[in-house]
């Protein structure tokens, strides 16, 4: 382990640093960029000696930043070690101390971010490629569901014998009929939440195994469409059931879309548990007024104070968060699902709704942009709370090659979008879309425009992800006019239409 | 022909080269490259070791580690194949990454020789012998 004591060295010279460092200088380096990364830091801090070493700290920085496989990143960092040990040496014969020498040591090697930044794409040269070969196959797969939609869906005789077991909620979830997907007319009202929700039982069936053929995924897309028909020809009953789904403990809920909250709260609660609170708000509301069981846990039994009158939801909440002194995912929200108020954690409600989107950034790319500060600038700007890097549960994301993949609650997929304006706009980049992507190798959609009635962009990719982050794909982009930008609201249309609605005009 | 980036292509025909007369390790490089420059050339870190690992991924190089041992005669296998010693004393147990120059490195080189050589040569053919300068003074 590398120390320096700065107190043992005082007095000495020049000559006798020199050959302290140099014995320091060969006495580790894993397991001080190992300190220095964080596993020892403690250790360090509480150690008797004094500050950490400039190198095994700047080796610490640039390991984290490389995010290389282990192997490839100890023997990285290992040689940049010896590359610097050996530079001081010579800086310090050269008549520096041993401080002088460390810090132009590293100095020479520029700062730890670019370096990582080239030595992770000289280390990862096939990503990119890799990407394309990913994005081809699910163009392929797309492109395959594309064709079977413009034929429309199989007759449901023998297939439609082939059921999915109870367990496939998707299969048994009302839908318009298949045609309309290629019918000119505009996606017809779903639920977003019932494709979210139901795809945790369904969304298996959509999954398109990248090795897939043609003929393999019209069977495939066949069986399904069939399945589904069955499950339409059931009672309305039935398929209302069917789309419900159960909690973890057990409730049960009916999805349907994030609608306003309609409904006015007047209540006037002293010192009330949250459960005589939650009733007493749903029956000023006059609405069933759910809390989901991971909304109590703690604070089932705390009492609150409330004094509303003629409040909405919004209002409602944001008193009894304040009551609660909840924040950030931990602060409650309502959703409206079938007439009865749900209310849970902002984070349980986020991993219900987020959505995997695919930006294409490579009109950034062209730009003076630098793609590996992107992500961290997104995250650092967009909630920061909410990303899995800072360890939040709510979002993630990943550059790949020309892509910003980034799964998140639509709300910051809105403010995502904007940030990636900015950069559009200060860079050179003259063109960026902003709908969700289509891969290079797909057939290539009519230009992307704002259109006076709603239209269907046939061949596009649409990824997206249920609560579980499965994937699914469908072959159409269906465009209203509010225009085509982000999706704030990506739908999973049982009969693999997906709708998106925009705020703004990214090809502007 | 001259399509790649003419520094960047500089760069790696530099470090093939050197590797060209014997194994050497980064830093070793870089005051190799320093040296028969008379200083004028430095080859930093930052281009150095993402090039080195490109080169090495296209299999125009291969490496092997070295431990510095504390007897100070701390020879590798590579250096010690090639002649090449490495009296270090004072980094002992330090690790040392040696690169050597493999036979598909060697006919790069040569591939790259040829083009710069004919690069030089074209653009010979368009510089006045002594300088602009001279020329517009005289």
């Amino acid at each position: 382990m590398i120390r320096l004591n700065r107190n043992d060295r005082e007095g000495h010279g020049d000559h006798g640093d020199r050959n302290d460092a140099a014995t320091r200088g060969g006495a580790s380096v894993a397991e001080s960029v190992r300190r220095a990364s964080g596993d020892g830091a403690e250790e360090m801090k509480a150690g008797s000696v004094g500050r950490m070493d400039p190198i095994c700290h700047w080796l610490g920085l640039l390991q984290r930043m490389l995010k290389l496989p282990a192997d490839i990143q100890s023997a990285v960092v290992v040689e940049l070690e010896s590359h610097l040990r050996e530079h001081v040496r010579d800086l310090m014969l050269e008549g520096l101390n041993e401080d002088q020498a460390m810090r132009r040591a590293i100095a020479d090697l520029g700062d730890a971010a670019g370096l990582a930044a080239s030595l992770r794409s000289a280390h990862r040269p096939h990503r990119r490629m890799l990407m394309h070969v990913a994005l081809f196959a699910i163009a392929g797969s797309a492109l395959g569901l594309s064709v079977f939609a413009i034929r429309g869906p199989a007759q449901s005789g023998p297939v439609a014998a082939d059921t999915p077991p109870e367990s496939s909620l998707l299969a048994r979830t009302p839908v318009a009929p298949a045609g309309n997907s290629s019918g000119g007319q505009a996606g017809p009202a779903i639920a977003p939440r019932a494709g979210a929700a139901a795809g945790a039982g369904g969304a298996s069936n959509l999954l398109a195994p990248a090795a897939e053929s043609l003929d393999e995924a019209q069977l495939r897309l066949t069986n399904l469409l069939a399945s589904r028909a069955a499950a339409e020809a059931t009672s309305a009953a039935y398929a209302r059931a069917a789309r419900r789904y159960t909690t973890h403990e057990g409730e049960t809920f009916t999805p349907e879309s994030i609608a306003p909250i309609e409904g006015r709260v007047t209540v006037s609660l002293a010192d009330v548990t949250l459960v005589e609170a939650a009733n007493a708000i749903g029956k000023s509301i006059n609405k069933p007024f759910y809390f989901h069981a991971t909304a109590w846990g703690e604070f089932k039994d705390k009492r609150v104070t409330l004094e509303l009158k003629d409040a909405g939801i919004d209002l409602t909440m944001r008193v009894l968060n304040d009551a609660l002194s909840m924040h950030g995912g931990y602060a409650l929200v309502a959703r409206q699902l079938d007439g009865t108020i749900e209310v849970a954690p902002q984070m349980y409600f986020d991993k219900l709704e987020r959505r995997l989107v695919s930006y294409n950034i490579s009109a950034l790319e062209d730009g003076d942009i630098c793609m590996d500060e992107l992500l961290p600038t997104i995250t650092e700007l967009v909630e920061p709370d909410a990303w899995r890097e800072h360890g939040g549960e709510s979002a993630m994301g990943k550059v790949l090659g020309n892509r910003l993949l980034i799964e998140a609650p639509p709300r910051m997929h809105a403010r995502i979008a904007w940030v990636l304006r900015q950069l559009k706009e200060s860079g050179s980049a003259d063109t960026i879309r902003w709908h969700i992507d289509m891969p290079d190798c797909a057939p290539t959609p009519a230009p992307i425009s704002a259109p006076a009635a709603p239209a269907r962009i046939p061949g596009a990719v649409i990824v997206m992800a249920d609560q579980d982050a499965r994937i699914a794909l469908a072959p159409e982009l269906v465009v209203d006019s509010q225009g085509p930008l982000i999706a704030d609201r990506v739908d999973l249309h049982p009969g693999l239409i997906a709708q998106t609605r925009s705020r703004a005009n990214g090809t502007r | 022909m001259f399509g790649r980036s003419f520094q960047r292509d500089a760069s790696q025909l530099l470090l093939l080269s050197v590797l060209a007369e014997k194994p050497l390790y980064g830093y070793a490089m870089t005051k190799e490259v320093a040296a028969k420059s008379g200083g004028e050339l430095k080859l930093t870190p930052g281009v150095l070791y993402p090039l080195l690992a490109k080169l090495e991924r296209s299999g125009f190089i291969d490496s092997s580690w070295e431990t510095i041992r504390s007897d100070r005669r701390a020879v590798s296998d590579v250096a010690a194949n090639e002649g090449v010693a490495a009296d270090e004393d004072e980094a002992a147990g330090r690790k040392r990454k040696w690169y050597r120059l493999t036979d598909k490195g060697r006919a790069e080189l040569a591939s790259a020789l040829k083009d710069h050589h004919a690069y030089v040569n074209m653009l010979a053919a368009f510089l006045p012998r002594s300088g602009g300068q001279e020329e517009t003074s005289s």
